[in-house]
């Protein structure tokens, strides 16, 4: 017999008390990015005792993946990668919830809790439909999104292979989204993130005197004015880029020089050449300024994560199956964010989708931000975006 | 008869083994502005054992005067003032020498070890020549000359009164300046000082979203290059100013644009009307470029001293003074400088003359300039310092 969708919200009604609990426990028990040993201990354990197939641990020191392998017979054999990240932040949590971290000074103040919770979720609601299925379903753990490139690191130790994905799929849950809402983009969706320092290297000396000195302030200031030239001269109007300095670190003293000011910044784009672009422009403008002020420049550019390209096919199918879940008027084109997200290497590799599932309740007082202390979710969303999950992985297992 | 017959050289040479002890001692036991608790105590014991009267102390917290009564008949009875500064830097020294800082991270680099060790010199020697002037010598050493504001306690603690202070002198040993020579400027020979603080209230936000942040860093990188204008485009040119921000402190993680951003620095100009000018233009620039790019300023202004301006009367008599001792062709007017000295708050009120007194000897490698870790001094300056001042106040005394 074919499951409906009623089916489907009956059993996610039956298994919701599990997955909030199980969420609550990770909350309180926050680990940081490639330290989730306790996580992927629960998690293992969980898909274990639910049947999960194939189940594999220790995948970029944290990850862990299993199967759940369809009976249905004559369909397509697809495999369809699900993937749920597992790392939380150094962040002191000021929630005063029963279920608040018991660990002062790390907190999941991104929902990383709520995203493992929901796919052990999708998982026993697919294990109970693996005969509406041909093919597979690989369940992925990650760790270190925030940062560490886990996912990186585990296509590197070959999660995308043994059985090779054809598919990806990924969801954040958003507290800028209100709870009954989806967001979703086709196309690219998130930025890539780089990061850059300059160090800038002058003489110091008496504040008083600055003809004896290299002033590597005013330097520092000068090259700080000269990179917001890059966005409003050198990249095409058309395209998205950032250029942001985060930190200007220079001196201590008011009447003395320093040798040196130190500046950090981020770097963000969708386009891969604009990245370049900025990667390289930041360089040759701060080593270029400082040569002409008598100063020198240690620049370094540290790569991170690529945009976040949604295939458009896949994302026009996660966006029908959720308009048939929640009302076409609950479904928000999301515009270009400029936040990035490591899942972009799964999609990098593979066709795919990754969306936004609302999480924002006002009536509620959950309305704070990705990584502020006082970020929660609105658990009735993580319903829906077990349901839409769900079904859009049947749909692409039992699509030609 | 010559203006002065006393053997200065040979009682002072007597004495310099005890002047080098003394100021290799405090040299040893450096302590920071406002805190010159020992050196103040070792000064007002040498003082007494001196038989100096009517020794104060706890002056404007740690200072400590003095008065040496003339008893004799030459001159007209004025007080002068003679100064040295106490305070040592919160800088870990660097020297090897046997009487390096025995307290890490303050040390003695500016001299005002040798400037406490001479002026204790130059009042043993006025004692012994109290018979040849009248009127009264005022020692005065004082607290907190690196930016503590020291001058000013000073005299807010009434030490230019009681007896009323005449005439101010003062000296400071000087690195630019060749051992044996002397350095005595006419008018302005040091700059005024203000001290900035600039806090830029932006809105921090998240890096990748600067449209919904103000971004301090750019609003500040924009007022550093707007200050540097008001050196080369409003001041006079030739009339020697410096603006100068010493610290930029905004944020810490590359990817979040953060609130705020302050700026420290510092103002030099020759003359106090320049410096108020260059403050108000600060002030209003700063406030300026930060509101037409959505911010908002805080700004301070602290740790002033006036120019340091020289009574051109009172400076040639005391060119006259240290020429006698190390011979005319060895003192010089010397160089206008935008370095600053709290020495400015006594010649405010009272003329007077600062001058400087040469301790560089590339042969022993005294060459390291003030407030560097491997400053040191070469002593023999200080016997030059001794000689100079007792000469210059015996003379103005004598006037």
């Amino acid at each position: 017999m074919i499951a409906t969708t009623r089916d489907l919200k009956n059993d996610i009604d039956e298994i919701m008390p599990g997955v909030i609990a199980d969420r609550r426990h990770l909350h309180q028990h926050p680990e940081l990015g490639f330290q989730e040993f306790e996580t992927a201990k629960l998690v293992a354990e969980r898909l274990e005792s639910m049947g999960v197939e194939d189940i594999r641990t220790g995948i970029a020191v944290t990850g862990v993946t299993g199967l759940i392998k369809g009976t249905k017979p004559g369909g397509p054999a697809k495999v369809v990668l699900v993937r749920a990240d597992m790392d939380a932040l150094p962040i002191l949590e000021e929630n005063q919830v029963d279920y608040r971290s018991q660990t002062d000074g790390k907190m999941h103040a991104c929902g990383h809790d709520a995203h493992t919770s929901m796919l052990l979720g999708v998982g026993r609601l697919l294990l109970d439909r693996r005969d509406e299925f041909s093919g597979t379903v690989k369940l992925l753990f990650q760790p270190a999104e925030e940062g560490g490139g886990g996912a990186r690191v585990m296509i590197e130790e070959g999660v995308l292979e043994d059985p090779a994905v054809d598919l990806v799929f990924g969801q954040h849950v958003a507290a800028e989204v209100p709870v009954g809402k989806i967001e979703l983009r086709g196309g690219p969706c998130m930025a890539a993130a780089d990061r850059f320092d300059i160090l800038i290297k002058g003489k110091g000396g008496h504040g008083a005197q600055p003809h004896l000195t290299v002033d590597p302030i005013a330097v520092g200031a000068q090259i700080v004015s000269a990179l917001q030239t890059i966005v409003a001269r050198e990249v095409d109007p058309t395209k998205e880029a950032v250029v942001t300095v985060g930190a200007f670190l220079a001196g201590d003293a008011s009447n003395v020089i320093p040798d040196t000011a130190t500046m950090r910044g981020t770097l963000r784009s969708f386009d891969p050449e604009v990245r370049e672009l900025l990667g390289r422009r930041v360089g040759e403008i701060a080593t270029g300024i400082a040569r002409t002020m008598r100063a020198e420049v240690d620049y370094t550019f540290l790569p991170g994560y690529p945009a976040t390209i949604n295939d458009p096919e896949q994302t026009e199918m996660v966006r029908e199956v959720a308009a048939s879940i929640i009302g076409e008027e609950n479904i928000i084109d999301g515009a270009l964010q400029m936040g990035a997200e490591d899942f972009s290497y799964f999609l990098e590799e593979k066709p795919g989708c990754f969306f936004f599932t609302g999480t924002r309740d006002e009536d509620k007082g959950i309305l704070w931000g990705h990584h502020h202390p006082r970020f929660d979710v609105a658990e009735d969303g993580m319903a829906i975006g077990m349901e839409v999950m769900t079904s859009a992985v049947l749909r692409a297992l039992n699509e030609g | 008869m010559t203006s002065d017959s006393f053997d200065y050289r040979a009682t002072i040479d007597e004495m310099m083994p005890g002047v080098i002890a003394d100021r290799r001692h405090l040299h040893q036991h450096p302590e920071l502005a406002f805190q010159e608790h020992e050196t103040a105590a070792f000064v007002a014991d040498r003082l007494a054992s001196l038989g100096v009267e009517d020794i104060r102390t706890g002056i404007g917290k740690t200072g400590v005067t003095g008065l040496i009564e003339g008893t004799g008949t030459r001159g007209s009875g004025k007080v002068l003032m003679l100064r040295a500064d106490m305070d040592a830097l919160p800088i870990l020294e660097e020297n090897e020498v046997d009487y390096v800082s025995q307290h890490p991270g303050v040390m003695h680099a500016c001299g005002h070890d040798s400037h406490v060790s001479m002026l204790l010199g130059t009042t043993k020697v006025l004692m012994e020549r109290r018979g040849d002037f009248a009127g009264t010598v005022k020692v005065l050493f004082q607290p907190a000359e690196e930016g503590g504001g020291g001058a000013k306690a000073m005299r807010a603690a009434g030490a230019l009164e009681d007896p009323k202070v005449d005439a101010a002198m003062g000296l400071h040993i000087w690195q630019d300046v060749p051992v044996g020579q002397v350095w005595v400027r006419d008018n302005t020979a040091m700059a005024g000082v203000t001290g900035f603080t600039i806090t830029v209230y932006g809105r921090g936000g998240h890096g990748a979203r600067p449209d919904i942040t103000v971004d301090p860093i750019v609003i500040g990188s924009a007022i550093v290059n707007g200050l540097l204008t008001l050196v080369s485009r409003e001041k006079n040119p030739v009339v020697p100013a410096v603006v100068s921000v010493g610290s930029f402190q905004s944020g810490n993680a590359a990817n979040v644009i953060p609130d705020t951003a302050v700026l420290k620095g510092t103002i030099r100009s020759v003359t106090r009307e320049q410096g108020e000018a260059v403050e108000m233009r600060l002030q209003a620039l700063a406030e300026g470029i930060a509101a037409s790019m959505g911010a908002r300023t805080e700004i301070e202004f602290g740790g002033s001293a006036p120019p340091l301006i020289n009574d051109p009367e009172i400076a040639q008599l005391v060119r006259d003074a240290v020429g006698e001792g190390i011979g005319a062709d060895k003192v010089s007017q010397g160089n206008l400088m935008t370095v600053s000295e709290d020495f400015g708050e006594f010649l405010d009120p009272v003329p007077g003359c600062f001058f400087f007194v040469g301790s560089r000897n590339e042969e022993k490698g005294f060459v390291y300039g003030h407030h560097h870790p491997k400053f040191d001094i070469d002593e023999e300056g200080m016997a030059v310092g001794i000689e100079s001042m007792s000469r210059a106040a015996v003379k103005y005394l004598q006037s």
